[in-house]
């Protein structure tokens, strides 16, 4: 295989692991909880901008980039931190929109919060240098290795897929303990569940923190691997591929959502790269988001629950007496 | 782009190619953001066997995919103004359009010049126009001057009285402004609404800009109080006209062709290609590990060297064993030690019938000592 297809299928690859972690946060908080949170890519972001900020070194270095903090910490620090950000964030967005808002409601309110969060990232310009965003963010462990450009490429696989696994485990443990059941319970009927003593509010948050967190690192991963971080690349719209990624791959359901992720952003989205030129320079691109409401249409309506749909599950009756 | 491309591959093929080779202009789409970029890129490389050379990465994208084609040592052509360029460190990453942080240094310098001492900066929120700020105000504050407002303008909005209002508490007595056309209309005309235009100094010369904002303001208003700021161009030979003639001559492949013609870049990226021709030629290989180290060698000046003004004039003067300089359609080309070639600004003034005549140049050592 020559290094030019080597390199696109690795970068493909840590692309795929990224996509995945943040389709098994989102799907935290919207399969198994039912939090419909379209702000999930501002929390991606910030993981992003907290790892980049923080392997960047102090802004006052840098003679064209302006941005708040900055810190040279070695890896794993600054993924770390970026869950640890996302975390936080989560949890004051979580506060303020998990309390009293109705589901419908608390999906408004997190639309707004993502337009709000790129406005003030692109015009608040010395908080994450505005429009031009954060780069030349340094590679994790590059200096150490000092391997050739594709072999770091392959490293970067691996890392990004123990990643993938350390988020899985956790995931799938969360989801399988009793408390995934209670926030399945809360989902599929939050007034029964609050009728058992389940407090609701706190329940939602937890999940809502735990998801975020998992976009900050997944942010993280990502903007270690490409080096550069800017608005342009967490419009609200890439909120709409991941949502569309569970209910393709299958809401609730861990590895379906893996599947999804596997199956929307990379291979429906990166098709299109191969289709010929058609109309102005642009015009795929375009129709591309349009391509992706569709599908999300189209499953909605004819496979609801997805390709691999969430087991039903069934519990002994307990023993009489 | 293709409006430089396409007519620079066209009177190469005409002249007998490269080395025997027929040139091409792939469009490869990078969608725009740092994130889509990246395997768009490596995609590229990956499909495209017979990949010479590339005319981008654009300012969107740049910081992330340019460490990608110099590492696959695919000599780039970049289209970015993003600073970070300004001290590349990329062998294969060469730039014929001025920095963007340079061209706020130029304005800085030209407002200075013309007496103005309270400026206000009114750029778009878009990575193109807020790269020129931190230079902008770092020069006209060095000058003596100060920038009493500096307003980051969501693009396209339908009002920005708010903004005007804000702006004009602090009793600017010039505007420095960078956006798109739409905004840059809306916001002059709102400033000619609330209290009449004062002088402006921007960046754009193209007809888009002047029917936009000469619509909005009137085109009377756009001569009297408007300047434009761009790269110089300066006395050319015949690589305009050549240029110009080819370009209204791909009329089939590029739509409305007459619409470029006033584009400061467009030339830039047909002197790129004939560049990136050139430099094949002299170091007979289209390999652009090997080539890529020749391109200053065709462009920049030098004692001896034979000034040719298009790629058919070039390749007859290698062929008979001459050193060349390529001088292009978008001006002279001199590559400094970090592979950027700028030679410095040009003041525009528009005509009442959209034309444009020149009212100084700003050389680029001035520009470099302000920029200091």
């Amino acid at each position: 295989m020559s290094i030019a297809w080597q390199f696109y299928i690795s970068s493909i690859l840590v692309y795929l692991g990224v996509d995945v972690m943040a389709c098994w946060g989102l799907n935290l908080q919207f399969g198994v909880t039912g939090i419909m949170n379209f702000a999930y890519i501002v929390f991606q972001a910030a993981g992003a901008y907290t790892a980049a900020i923080l392997t960047l070194g102090p802004s006052s270095r840098s003679l064209f980039q302006h941005y708040i903090g900055g810190a040279n910490l070695p890896f794993p620090i600054p993924i770390i931190a970026a869950g640890a950000v996302g975390a936080l964030l989560s949890l004051v967005v979580g506060t303020f929109t998990l309390r009293r808002l109705r589901v419908d409601y608390q999906a408004m309110v997190m639309l707004i919060v993502s337009l709000i969060a790129i406005n003030v990232a692109t015009n608040q310009v010395d908080l994450v240098n505005g429009s031009a965003g954060l780069s030349l963010v340094p590679k994790p462990l590059s200096q150490v290795l000092n391997l050739d450009l594709v072999n770091y490429q392959w490293f970067y696989v691996a890392l990004t897929a123990v990643v993938c696994v350390i988020v899985f485990l956790f995931v799938h443990q969360v989801t399988r303990s009793p408390l995934g059941r209670t926030l399945r319970a809360i989902r599929d009927n939050e007034h029964s569940a609050a009728a058992l003593g389940k407090n609701v509010t706190r329940f939602r948050l937890l999940a809502f923190v735990l998801g975020g967190a998992i976009a900050g690192v997944s942010g993280a991963i990502l903007v270690e691997f490409i080096g550069t971080w800017a608005p342009g690349s967490w419009t609200y719209a890439e909120t709409f591929v991941l949502f569309t990624a569970i209910i393709v791959g299958g809401t609730g359901n861990n590895l379906g959502v893996a599947v999804g992720a596997l199956l929307v952003p990379v291979v429906f989205l990166e098709a299109t790269r191969f289709l010929p030129p058609i109309g102005y320079p642009g015009l795929i691109d375009a129709l591309q988001w349009v391509a992706v409401g569709l599908l999300a249409l189209l499953f909605l309506w004819r496979w609801p629950r997805g390709v691999i749909p969430e087991r039903r599950r069934r519990f002994r009756k307990p023993a009489p007496g | 782009m293709a409006a430089g491309c396409i007519p620079a591959v066209n009177l190469i093929n005409q002249a007998g190619g490269v080395l025997g080779h027929k040139l091409e202009c792939v469009v490869a789409d990078t969608r725009g953001d740092p994130a889509d970029a990246v395997p768009a890129a490596s995609q590229l490389l990956a499909t495209q066997s017979n990949l010479v050379g590339i005319l981008g990465p654009s300012s969107d994208e740049a910081d992330a995919t340019a460490p990608i084609f110099n590492d696959s040592k695919m000599t780039m052509m970049g289209d970015t103004g993003a600073a970070s360029f300004d001290q590349n460190a990329y062998p294969y990453f060469w730039r014929l359009t001025p920095a963007d942080d340079v061209k706020g240094t130029a304005m800085a310098i030209w407002g200075r010049q013309k007496g103005f001492s309270h400026a206000a900066a009114v750029f778009g929120n878009d990575i193109g126009s807020q790269t020129d700020v931190p230079t902008l105000v770092k020069a006209f504050t060095k000058l003596g001057g100060t920038i009493v407002s500096n307003e980051s303008l969501a693009l396209d909005q339908g009002d920005y009285r708010t903004e005007v209002a804000r702006m004009l508490a602090t009793n600017p007595d010039v505007l420095f402004i960078e956006a798109d056309a739409q905004t840059e209309a809306t916001f002059l005309a709102n400033l000619k609404d609330l209290h009449g235009l004062i002088p402006v100094i921007g960046t754009s010369l193209d007809q888009a800009m002047y029917q936009a904002v000469g619509g909005a303001i009137g085109a009377q208003n756009m001569h009297d109080f408007y300047t434009t700021i761009r790269p110089l161009i300066g006395s050319l030979g015949t690589s305009t006209k050549t240029y110009d003639q080819a370009l209204l001559a791909s009329g089939s492949q590029v739509p409305k062709p007459d619409q470029w013609i006033s584009d400061p870049f467009c030339p830039a990226h047909y002197d790129e290609v004939n560049l990136l021709a050139l430099s094949m030629i002299a170091a007979n290989s289209t390999t652009p590990s090997t080539y890529n180290s020749y391109i200053p060698q065709v462009a920049n000046p030098g004692s001896g060297k034979t000034l040719v003004y298009s790629f058919d004039e070039g390749q007859k003067a290698l062929a008979a064993g001459k050193q060349i300089q390529y001088v292009g359609a978008s001006g002279f080309i001199d590559f400094n030690k970090f592979n950027n070639s700028t030679t410095g600004f040009e003041a525009f003034q528009f005509q009442l019938d959209g034309s444009t005549v020149s009212l100084g140049t700003i050389p680029i050592d001035e520009i470099t000592q302000a920029n200091s």
